[in-house]
């Protein structure tokens, strides 16, 4: 996570506020201020519970089991905390409203907790928006994780091991002697002190029977605000440390957008933007790569068992495999263009951005940018990692690198099935195999847009992988960057790949194909062999499709397009290649989750 | 191999007469330089970022050309390997020190057409593909002692 504060801090701050609470009060209205100052926080904690209780943001279709001991420790928990600031109210009286004054000792330390309870509280609201007709809604990509049923447990027991110290200090100053001219505040805080300990057993029940896993504490703990950094370009003058922040970043940026994209009607693509992102994701996964593998290099000395090195090995070779299938967008989209209004925005870069990033972390000369042709030597692993404390920084870095490609591969699929649905994108006339076409463009054929979505899909599911395993090494490495996977699993986002429906050309494949990417790991750059290569994995394919296309083969529930099936059954208008139209294939959408709040 | 076809179109490029026959060429010259650029996209090479930029930057200049108004249509053949796979080919550097060469010859041409083309439509998209042309013969720029 880049290095703004974090809702774990604010608990931290409230925690170490609580236990540095002052003597206790000598009695009378001192009393009376330090009871009043721990309703305050008692009240924080119990807009928590309501909070958690309705769940704001939760997505429509999920089910509330109202039976669950969760469901019931957090109705349960706002209630107890409600009774308990009741307990606290004072009478409204002249005597005992002496207007505002100066705190001082318990009160003012617990006047603090609630002041840092209540800012953590509005931080993790920044995710939350509203509809004019009061409907709440996501507004970032930690949303749908707070609103997940293991992030509001995990909220729930920090609430209810906050209102056990509270509990306690309640009691502690209604115990103090001394206090015998105020028998009324004594006896208002040992009630609220007996519900807050009512609260925590019920959720502390709630945990026996259905434990919070640290990893959804520590997610919990490392949600920032929503507003994120302004936009960074690498200067010559950063370090190590200020390039790995900047990658961060600069990825949580991008990461934004894309959810934004996915989420939003987004502005037209253009051929640009498109061919943009690709060469920049092409690049930054190309760097993920180099930097793993010096990772793994690096860390013999520091993590001696085997298996660190051999899961940082396995992540690089799964950000190789992302560089090959970004390379295979790029290589596809030179081929088609989009017709896209002459006002269409143009691209914000920030994808370079995270190539420029990413780059300067790999390669040693200060001044590198994306145009800076051969001369370039990568930085020697010892350089990357000083001391076993900057291996997980670094994995940290490239971890959200990886992570926000994923996110765009998706936002830039769902963007170009749209194009393609609208009838945008054509081809150079003189690409097709009969170019009689009037015109340097013609609509592309089926084929062309079924191989763009396809090397797309490639490219997300390649990217997902990696950023999966770069996800396995943050874990084993204790990187902060593993709370994102736990934030994709918490919301169920993590399989955003395996849900897309595989549309197949008649001479469909997935770019790169197994031999193409195996003469391409073995060094072959002759295209004449690369051809051969690619023709061979398509034939391949091929034979694949023509066996689930035989009558006894079972089929997935995939809306596969059989290889030379009739053209009466892809119906459309022609194109210059002669064969079929322009028409989309048959593409659902995936399955989205558009935030709602829950009934 | 591959840098025969280059310079062929090195050649086709400054012999080009008039406006239509620069745009030919520079449509030739710059699906001359994709397919290149393509094959040496390998990610072993120093120069991959370089040939990944460029073949895009290729692909740009193409489409550029493709949409200007006086490009002759249908187009015609791109000559020796223009456009296509190759055989077998050269090192990274060598191909690069050929590919910027063809980006010079280019850059020339479509300036000069760009100066003197009486239509906007051909105006921009010469302009246009000419500096595609010179971002590419930026990143082609290879040491000459390599």
């Amino acid at each position: 996570m880049s290095s703004g504060a974090s809702f774990g801090d604010f608990l931290d701050d409230a925690r170490r506020q609580m236990a540095a609470t002052g003597p206790a009060p000598a009695g009378g209205d001192d009393l009376r201020d330090t009871a009043q100052s721990i309703r305050r926080v008692v009240v924080v904690l119990g807009r928590y519970a309501r909070d958690i209780a309705a769940a704001p943001g939760s997505r429509p279709g999920r089910r509330r089991d109202r039976e669950s001991a969760w469901e019931q420790a957090a109705a349960a928990a706002y209630r107890e905390l409600n009774q308990a600031a009741r307990r606290l109210t004072p009478p409204v009286s002249p005597k005992i409203n002496p207007g505002i004054r100066p705190s001082a000792g318990a009160a003012r330390q617990m006047d603090g907790v609630a002041v840092v309870l209540q800012a953590g509280r509005e931080l993790l609201d920044t995710h939350f928006g509203s509809t004019p007709d009061g409907t709440i809604v996501h507004r970032t990509e930690w949303a749908p994780a707070l609103s997940s049923p293991a992030v509001r447990r995990a909220l729930l027991a920090e609430v209810a091991d906050l209102a056990s110290r509270v509990a306690a200090t309640s009691d502690q100053l209604a115990t103090a002697p001394g206090w015998r001219g105020a028998p009324a505040p004594r006896h208002a805080l040992r009630e609220a002190s007996q519900r807050l300990r009512t609260m925590a057993g019920l959720v502390q029940a709630a945990r026996q029977h259905e434990p919070v896993p640290a990893a959804q504490r520590d997610l919990l703990r490392a949600i920032p605000g929503s507003a994120l950094p302004p936009r960074r370009v690498p200067g010559p003058g950063h370090d190590i440390a200020g390039l790995r922040e900047g990658t961060i970043v600069t990825a949580e940026r991008i990461s934004r957008v894309a959810w934004h994209t996915a989420n939003r009607p987004a502005p037209a693509i253009t051929t640009s933007s498109l061919r943009h992102t690709a060469n920049a994701s092409t690049l930054t996964s190309h760097h993920c790569e180099l930097l793993l593998r010096a990772v793994a290099e690096r860390t013999a000395p520091h993590f001696p068992a085997p298996d660190v090195r051999r899961e940082i090995t396995c992540a690089a070779e799964a950000a190789g495999r992302a560089r090959a299938s970004w390379l295979a967008v790029a290589r596809t989209l030179r081929r088609i263009m989009l017709e896209t209004p002459s006002d269409a925005p143009e691209p914000p870069g920030e994808v370079s951005d995270l190539a420029l990033w990413t780059g300067r972390l790999t390669y040693t000369d200060p001044r590198w940018t994306l145009a800076s042709g051969p001369e370039h030597q990568t930085r020697p692993p010892y350089a990357l990692a000083r001391s076993v404390a900057d291996i997980p920084l670094l994995i940290s870095a490239v971890h959200h690198a990886l992570d926000c490609l994923e996110a765009t591969a998706g936002a830039e699929y769902d963007q170009l099935q749209a194009a393609a649905r609208a009838g945008r994108i054509v081809v150079p006339a003189r690409s097709l195999p009969r170019p009689e076409a009037r015109e340097p463009f013609a609509a592309a054929p089926r084929s062309r847009i079924t191989d763009v979505l396809g090397v797309y899909r490639t490219a997300g599911q390649a990217s997902a992988h990696a950023a999966t395993a770069a996800s396995a090494v943050a874990t084993s490495v204790g990187a902060p960057s593993r709370v994102l996977a736990t934030a994709r699993a918490a919301t169920g986002t993590d399989g955003r790949w395996r849900r897309v429906p595989r549309p197949v050309a008649r001479s469909g494949l997935d770019w790169p194909g197994p031999l193409e990417t195996s003469m391409r790991d073995l060094g072959v750059t002759s295209p004449w062999l690369l051809q051969r290569a690619i023709a061979l994995d398509r034939a391949s394919a091929q034979l694949i499709m023509d066996a689930a296309a035989e009558p006894d083969a079972s089929r997935g529930s995939g809306p596969v397009t059989a290889p030379g099936r009739s053209r009466a059954a892809m119906p459309g208008a022609g194109v210059a290649d002669g064969r079929e139209p322009a028409e989309l294939p048959q593409v659902p959408e995936a399955g989205r989750d558009i935030p709602e709040r829950e009934p | 191999m591959a840098t025969a076809s280059i310079f062929w179109q090195v050649q086709q490029v400054r012999a080009a007469a008039g406006l239509p026959e620069v745009l030919e060429s520079a449509r030739a010259a710059f699906d001359c330089m994709l397919a290149e650029a393509e094959a040496h996209e390998h990610p072993g090479t120093p120069l991959f970022p370089a040939f990944v930029l460029a073949a895009t930057a290729a692909a740009s200049g193409r489409d550029a050309v493709l949409l200007a108004p006086s490009l002759p249509w249908p187009p015609r053949d791109n000559g020796p390997g223009g456009g296509q796979a190759f055989g077998p080919g050269e090192p990274a550097g060598v191909a690069a020190r050929a590919l910027a060469s063809l980006c010079q010859a280019l850059i020339c041409r479509l300036e000069a057409a760009a100066g003197s083309a009486a239509g906007a439509g051909d105006r921009d998209a010469c302009r246009y593909a000419a500096g595609r042309a010179r971002v590419i013969g930026d990143l082609m720029a290879w040491p000459e002692d390599e």
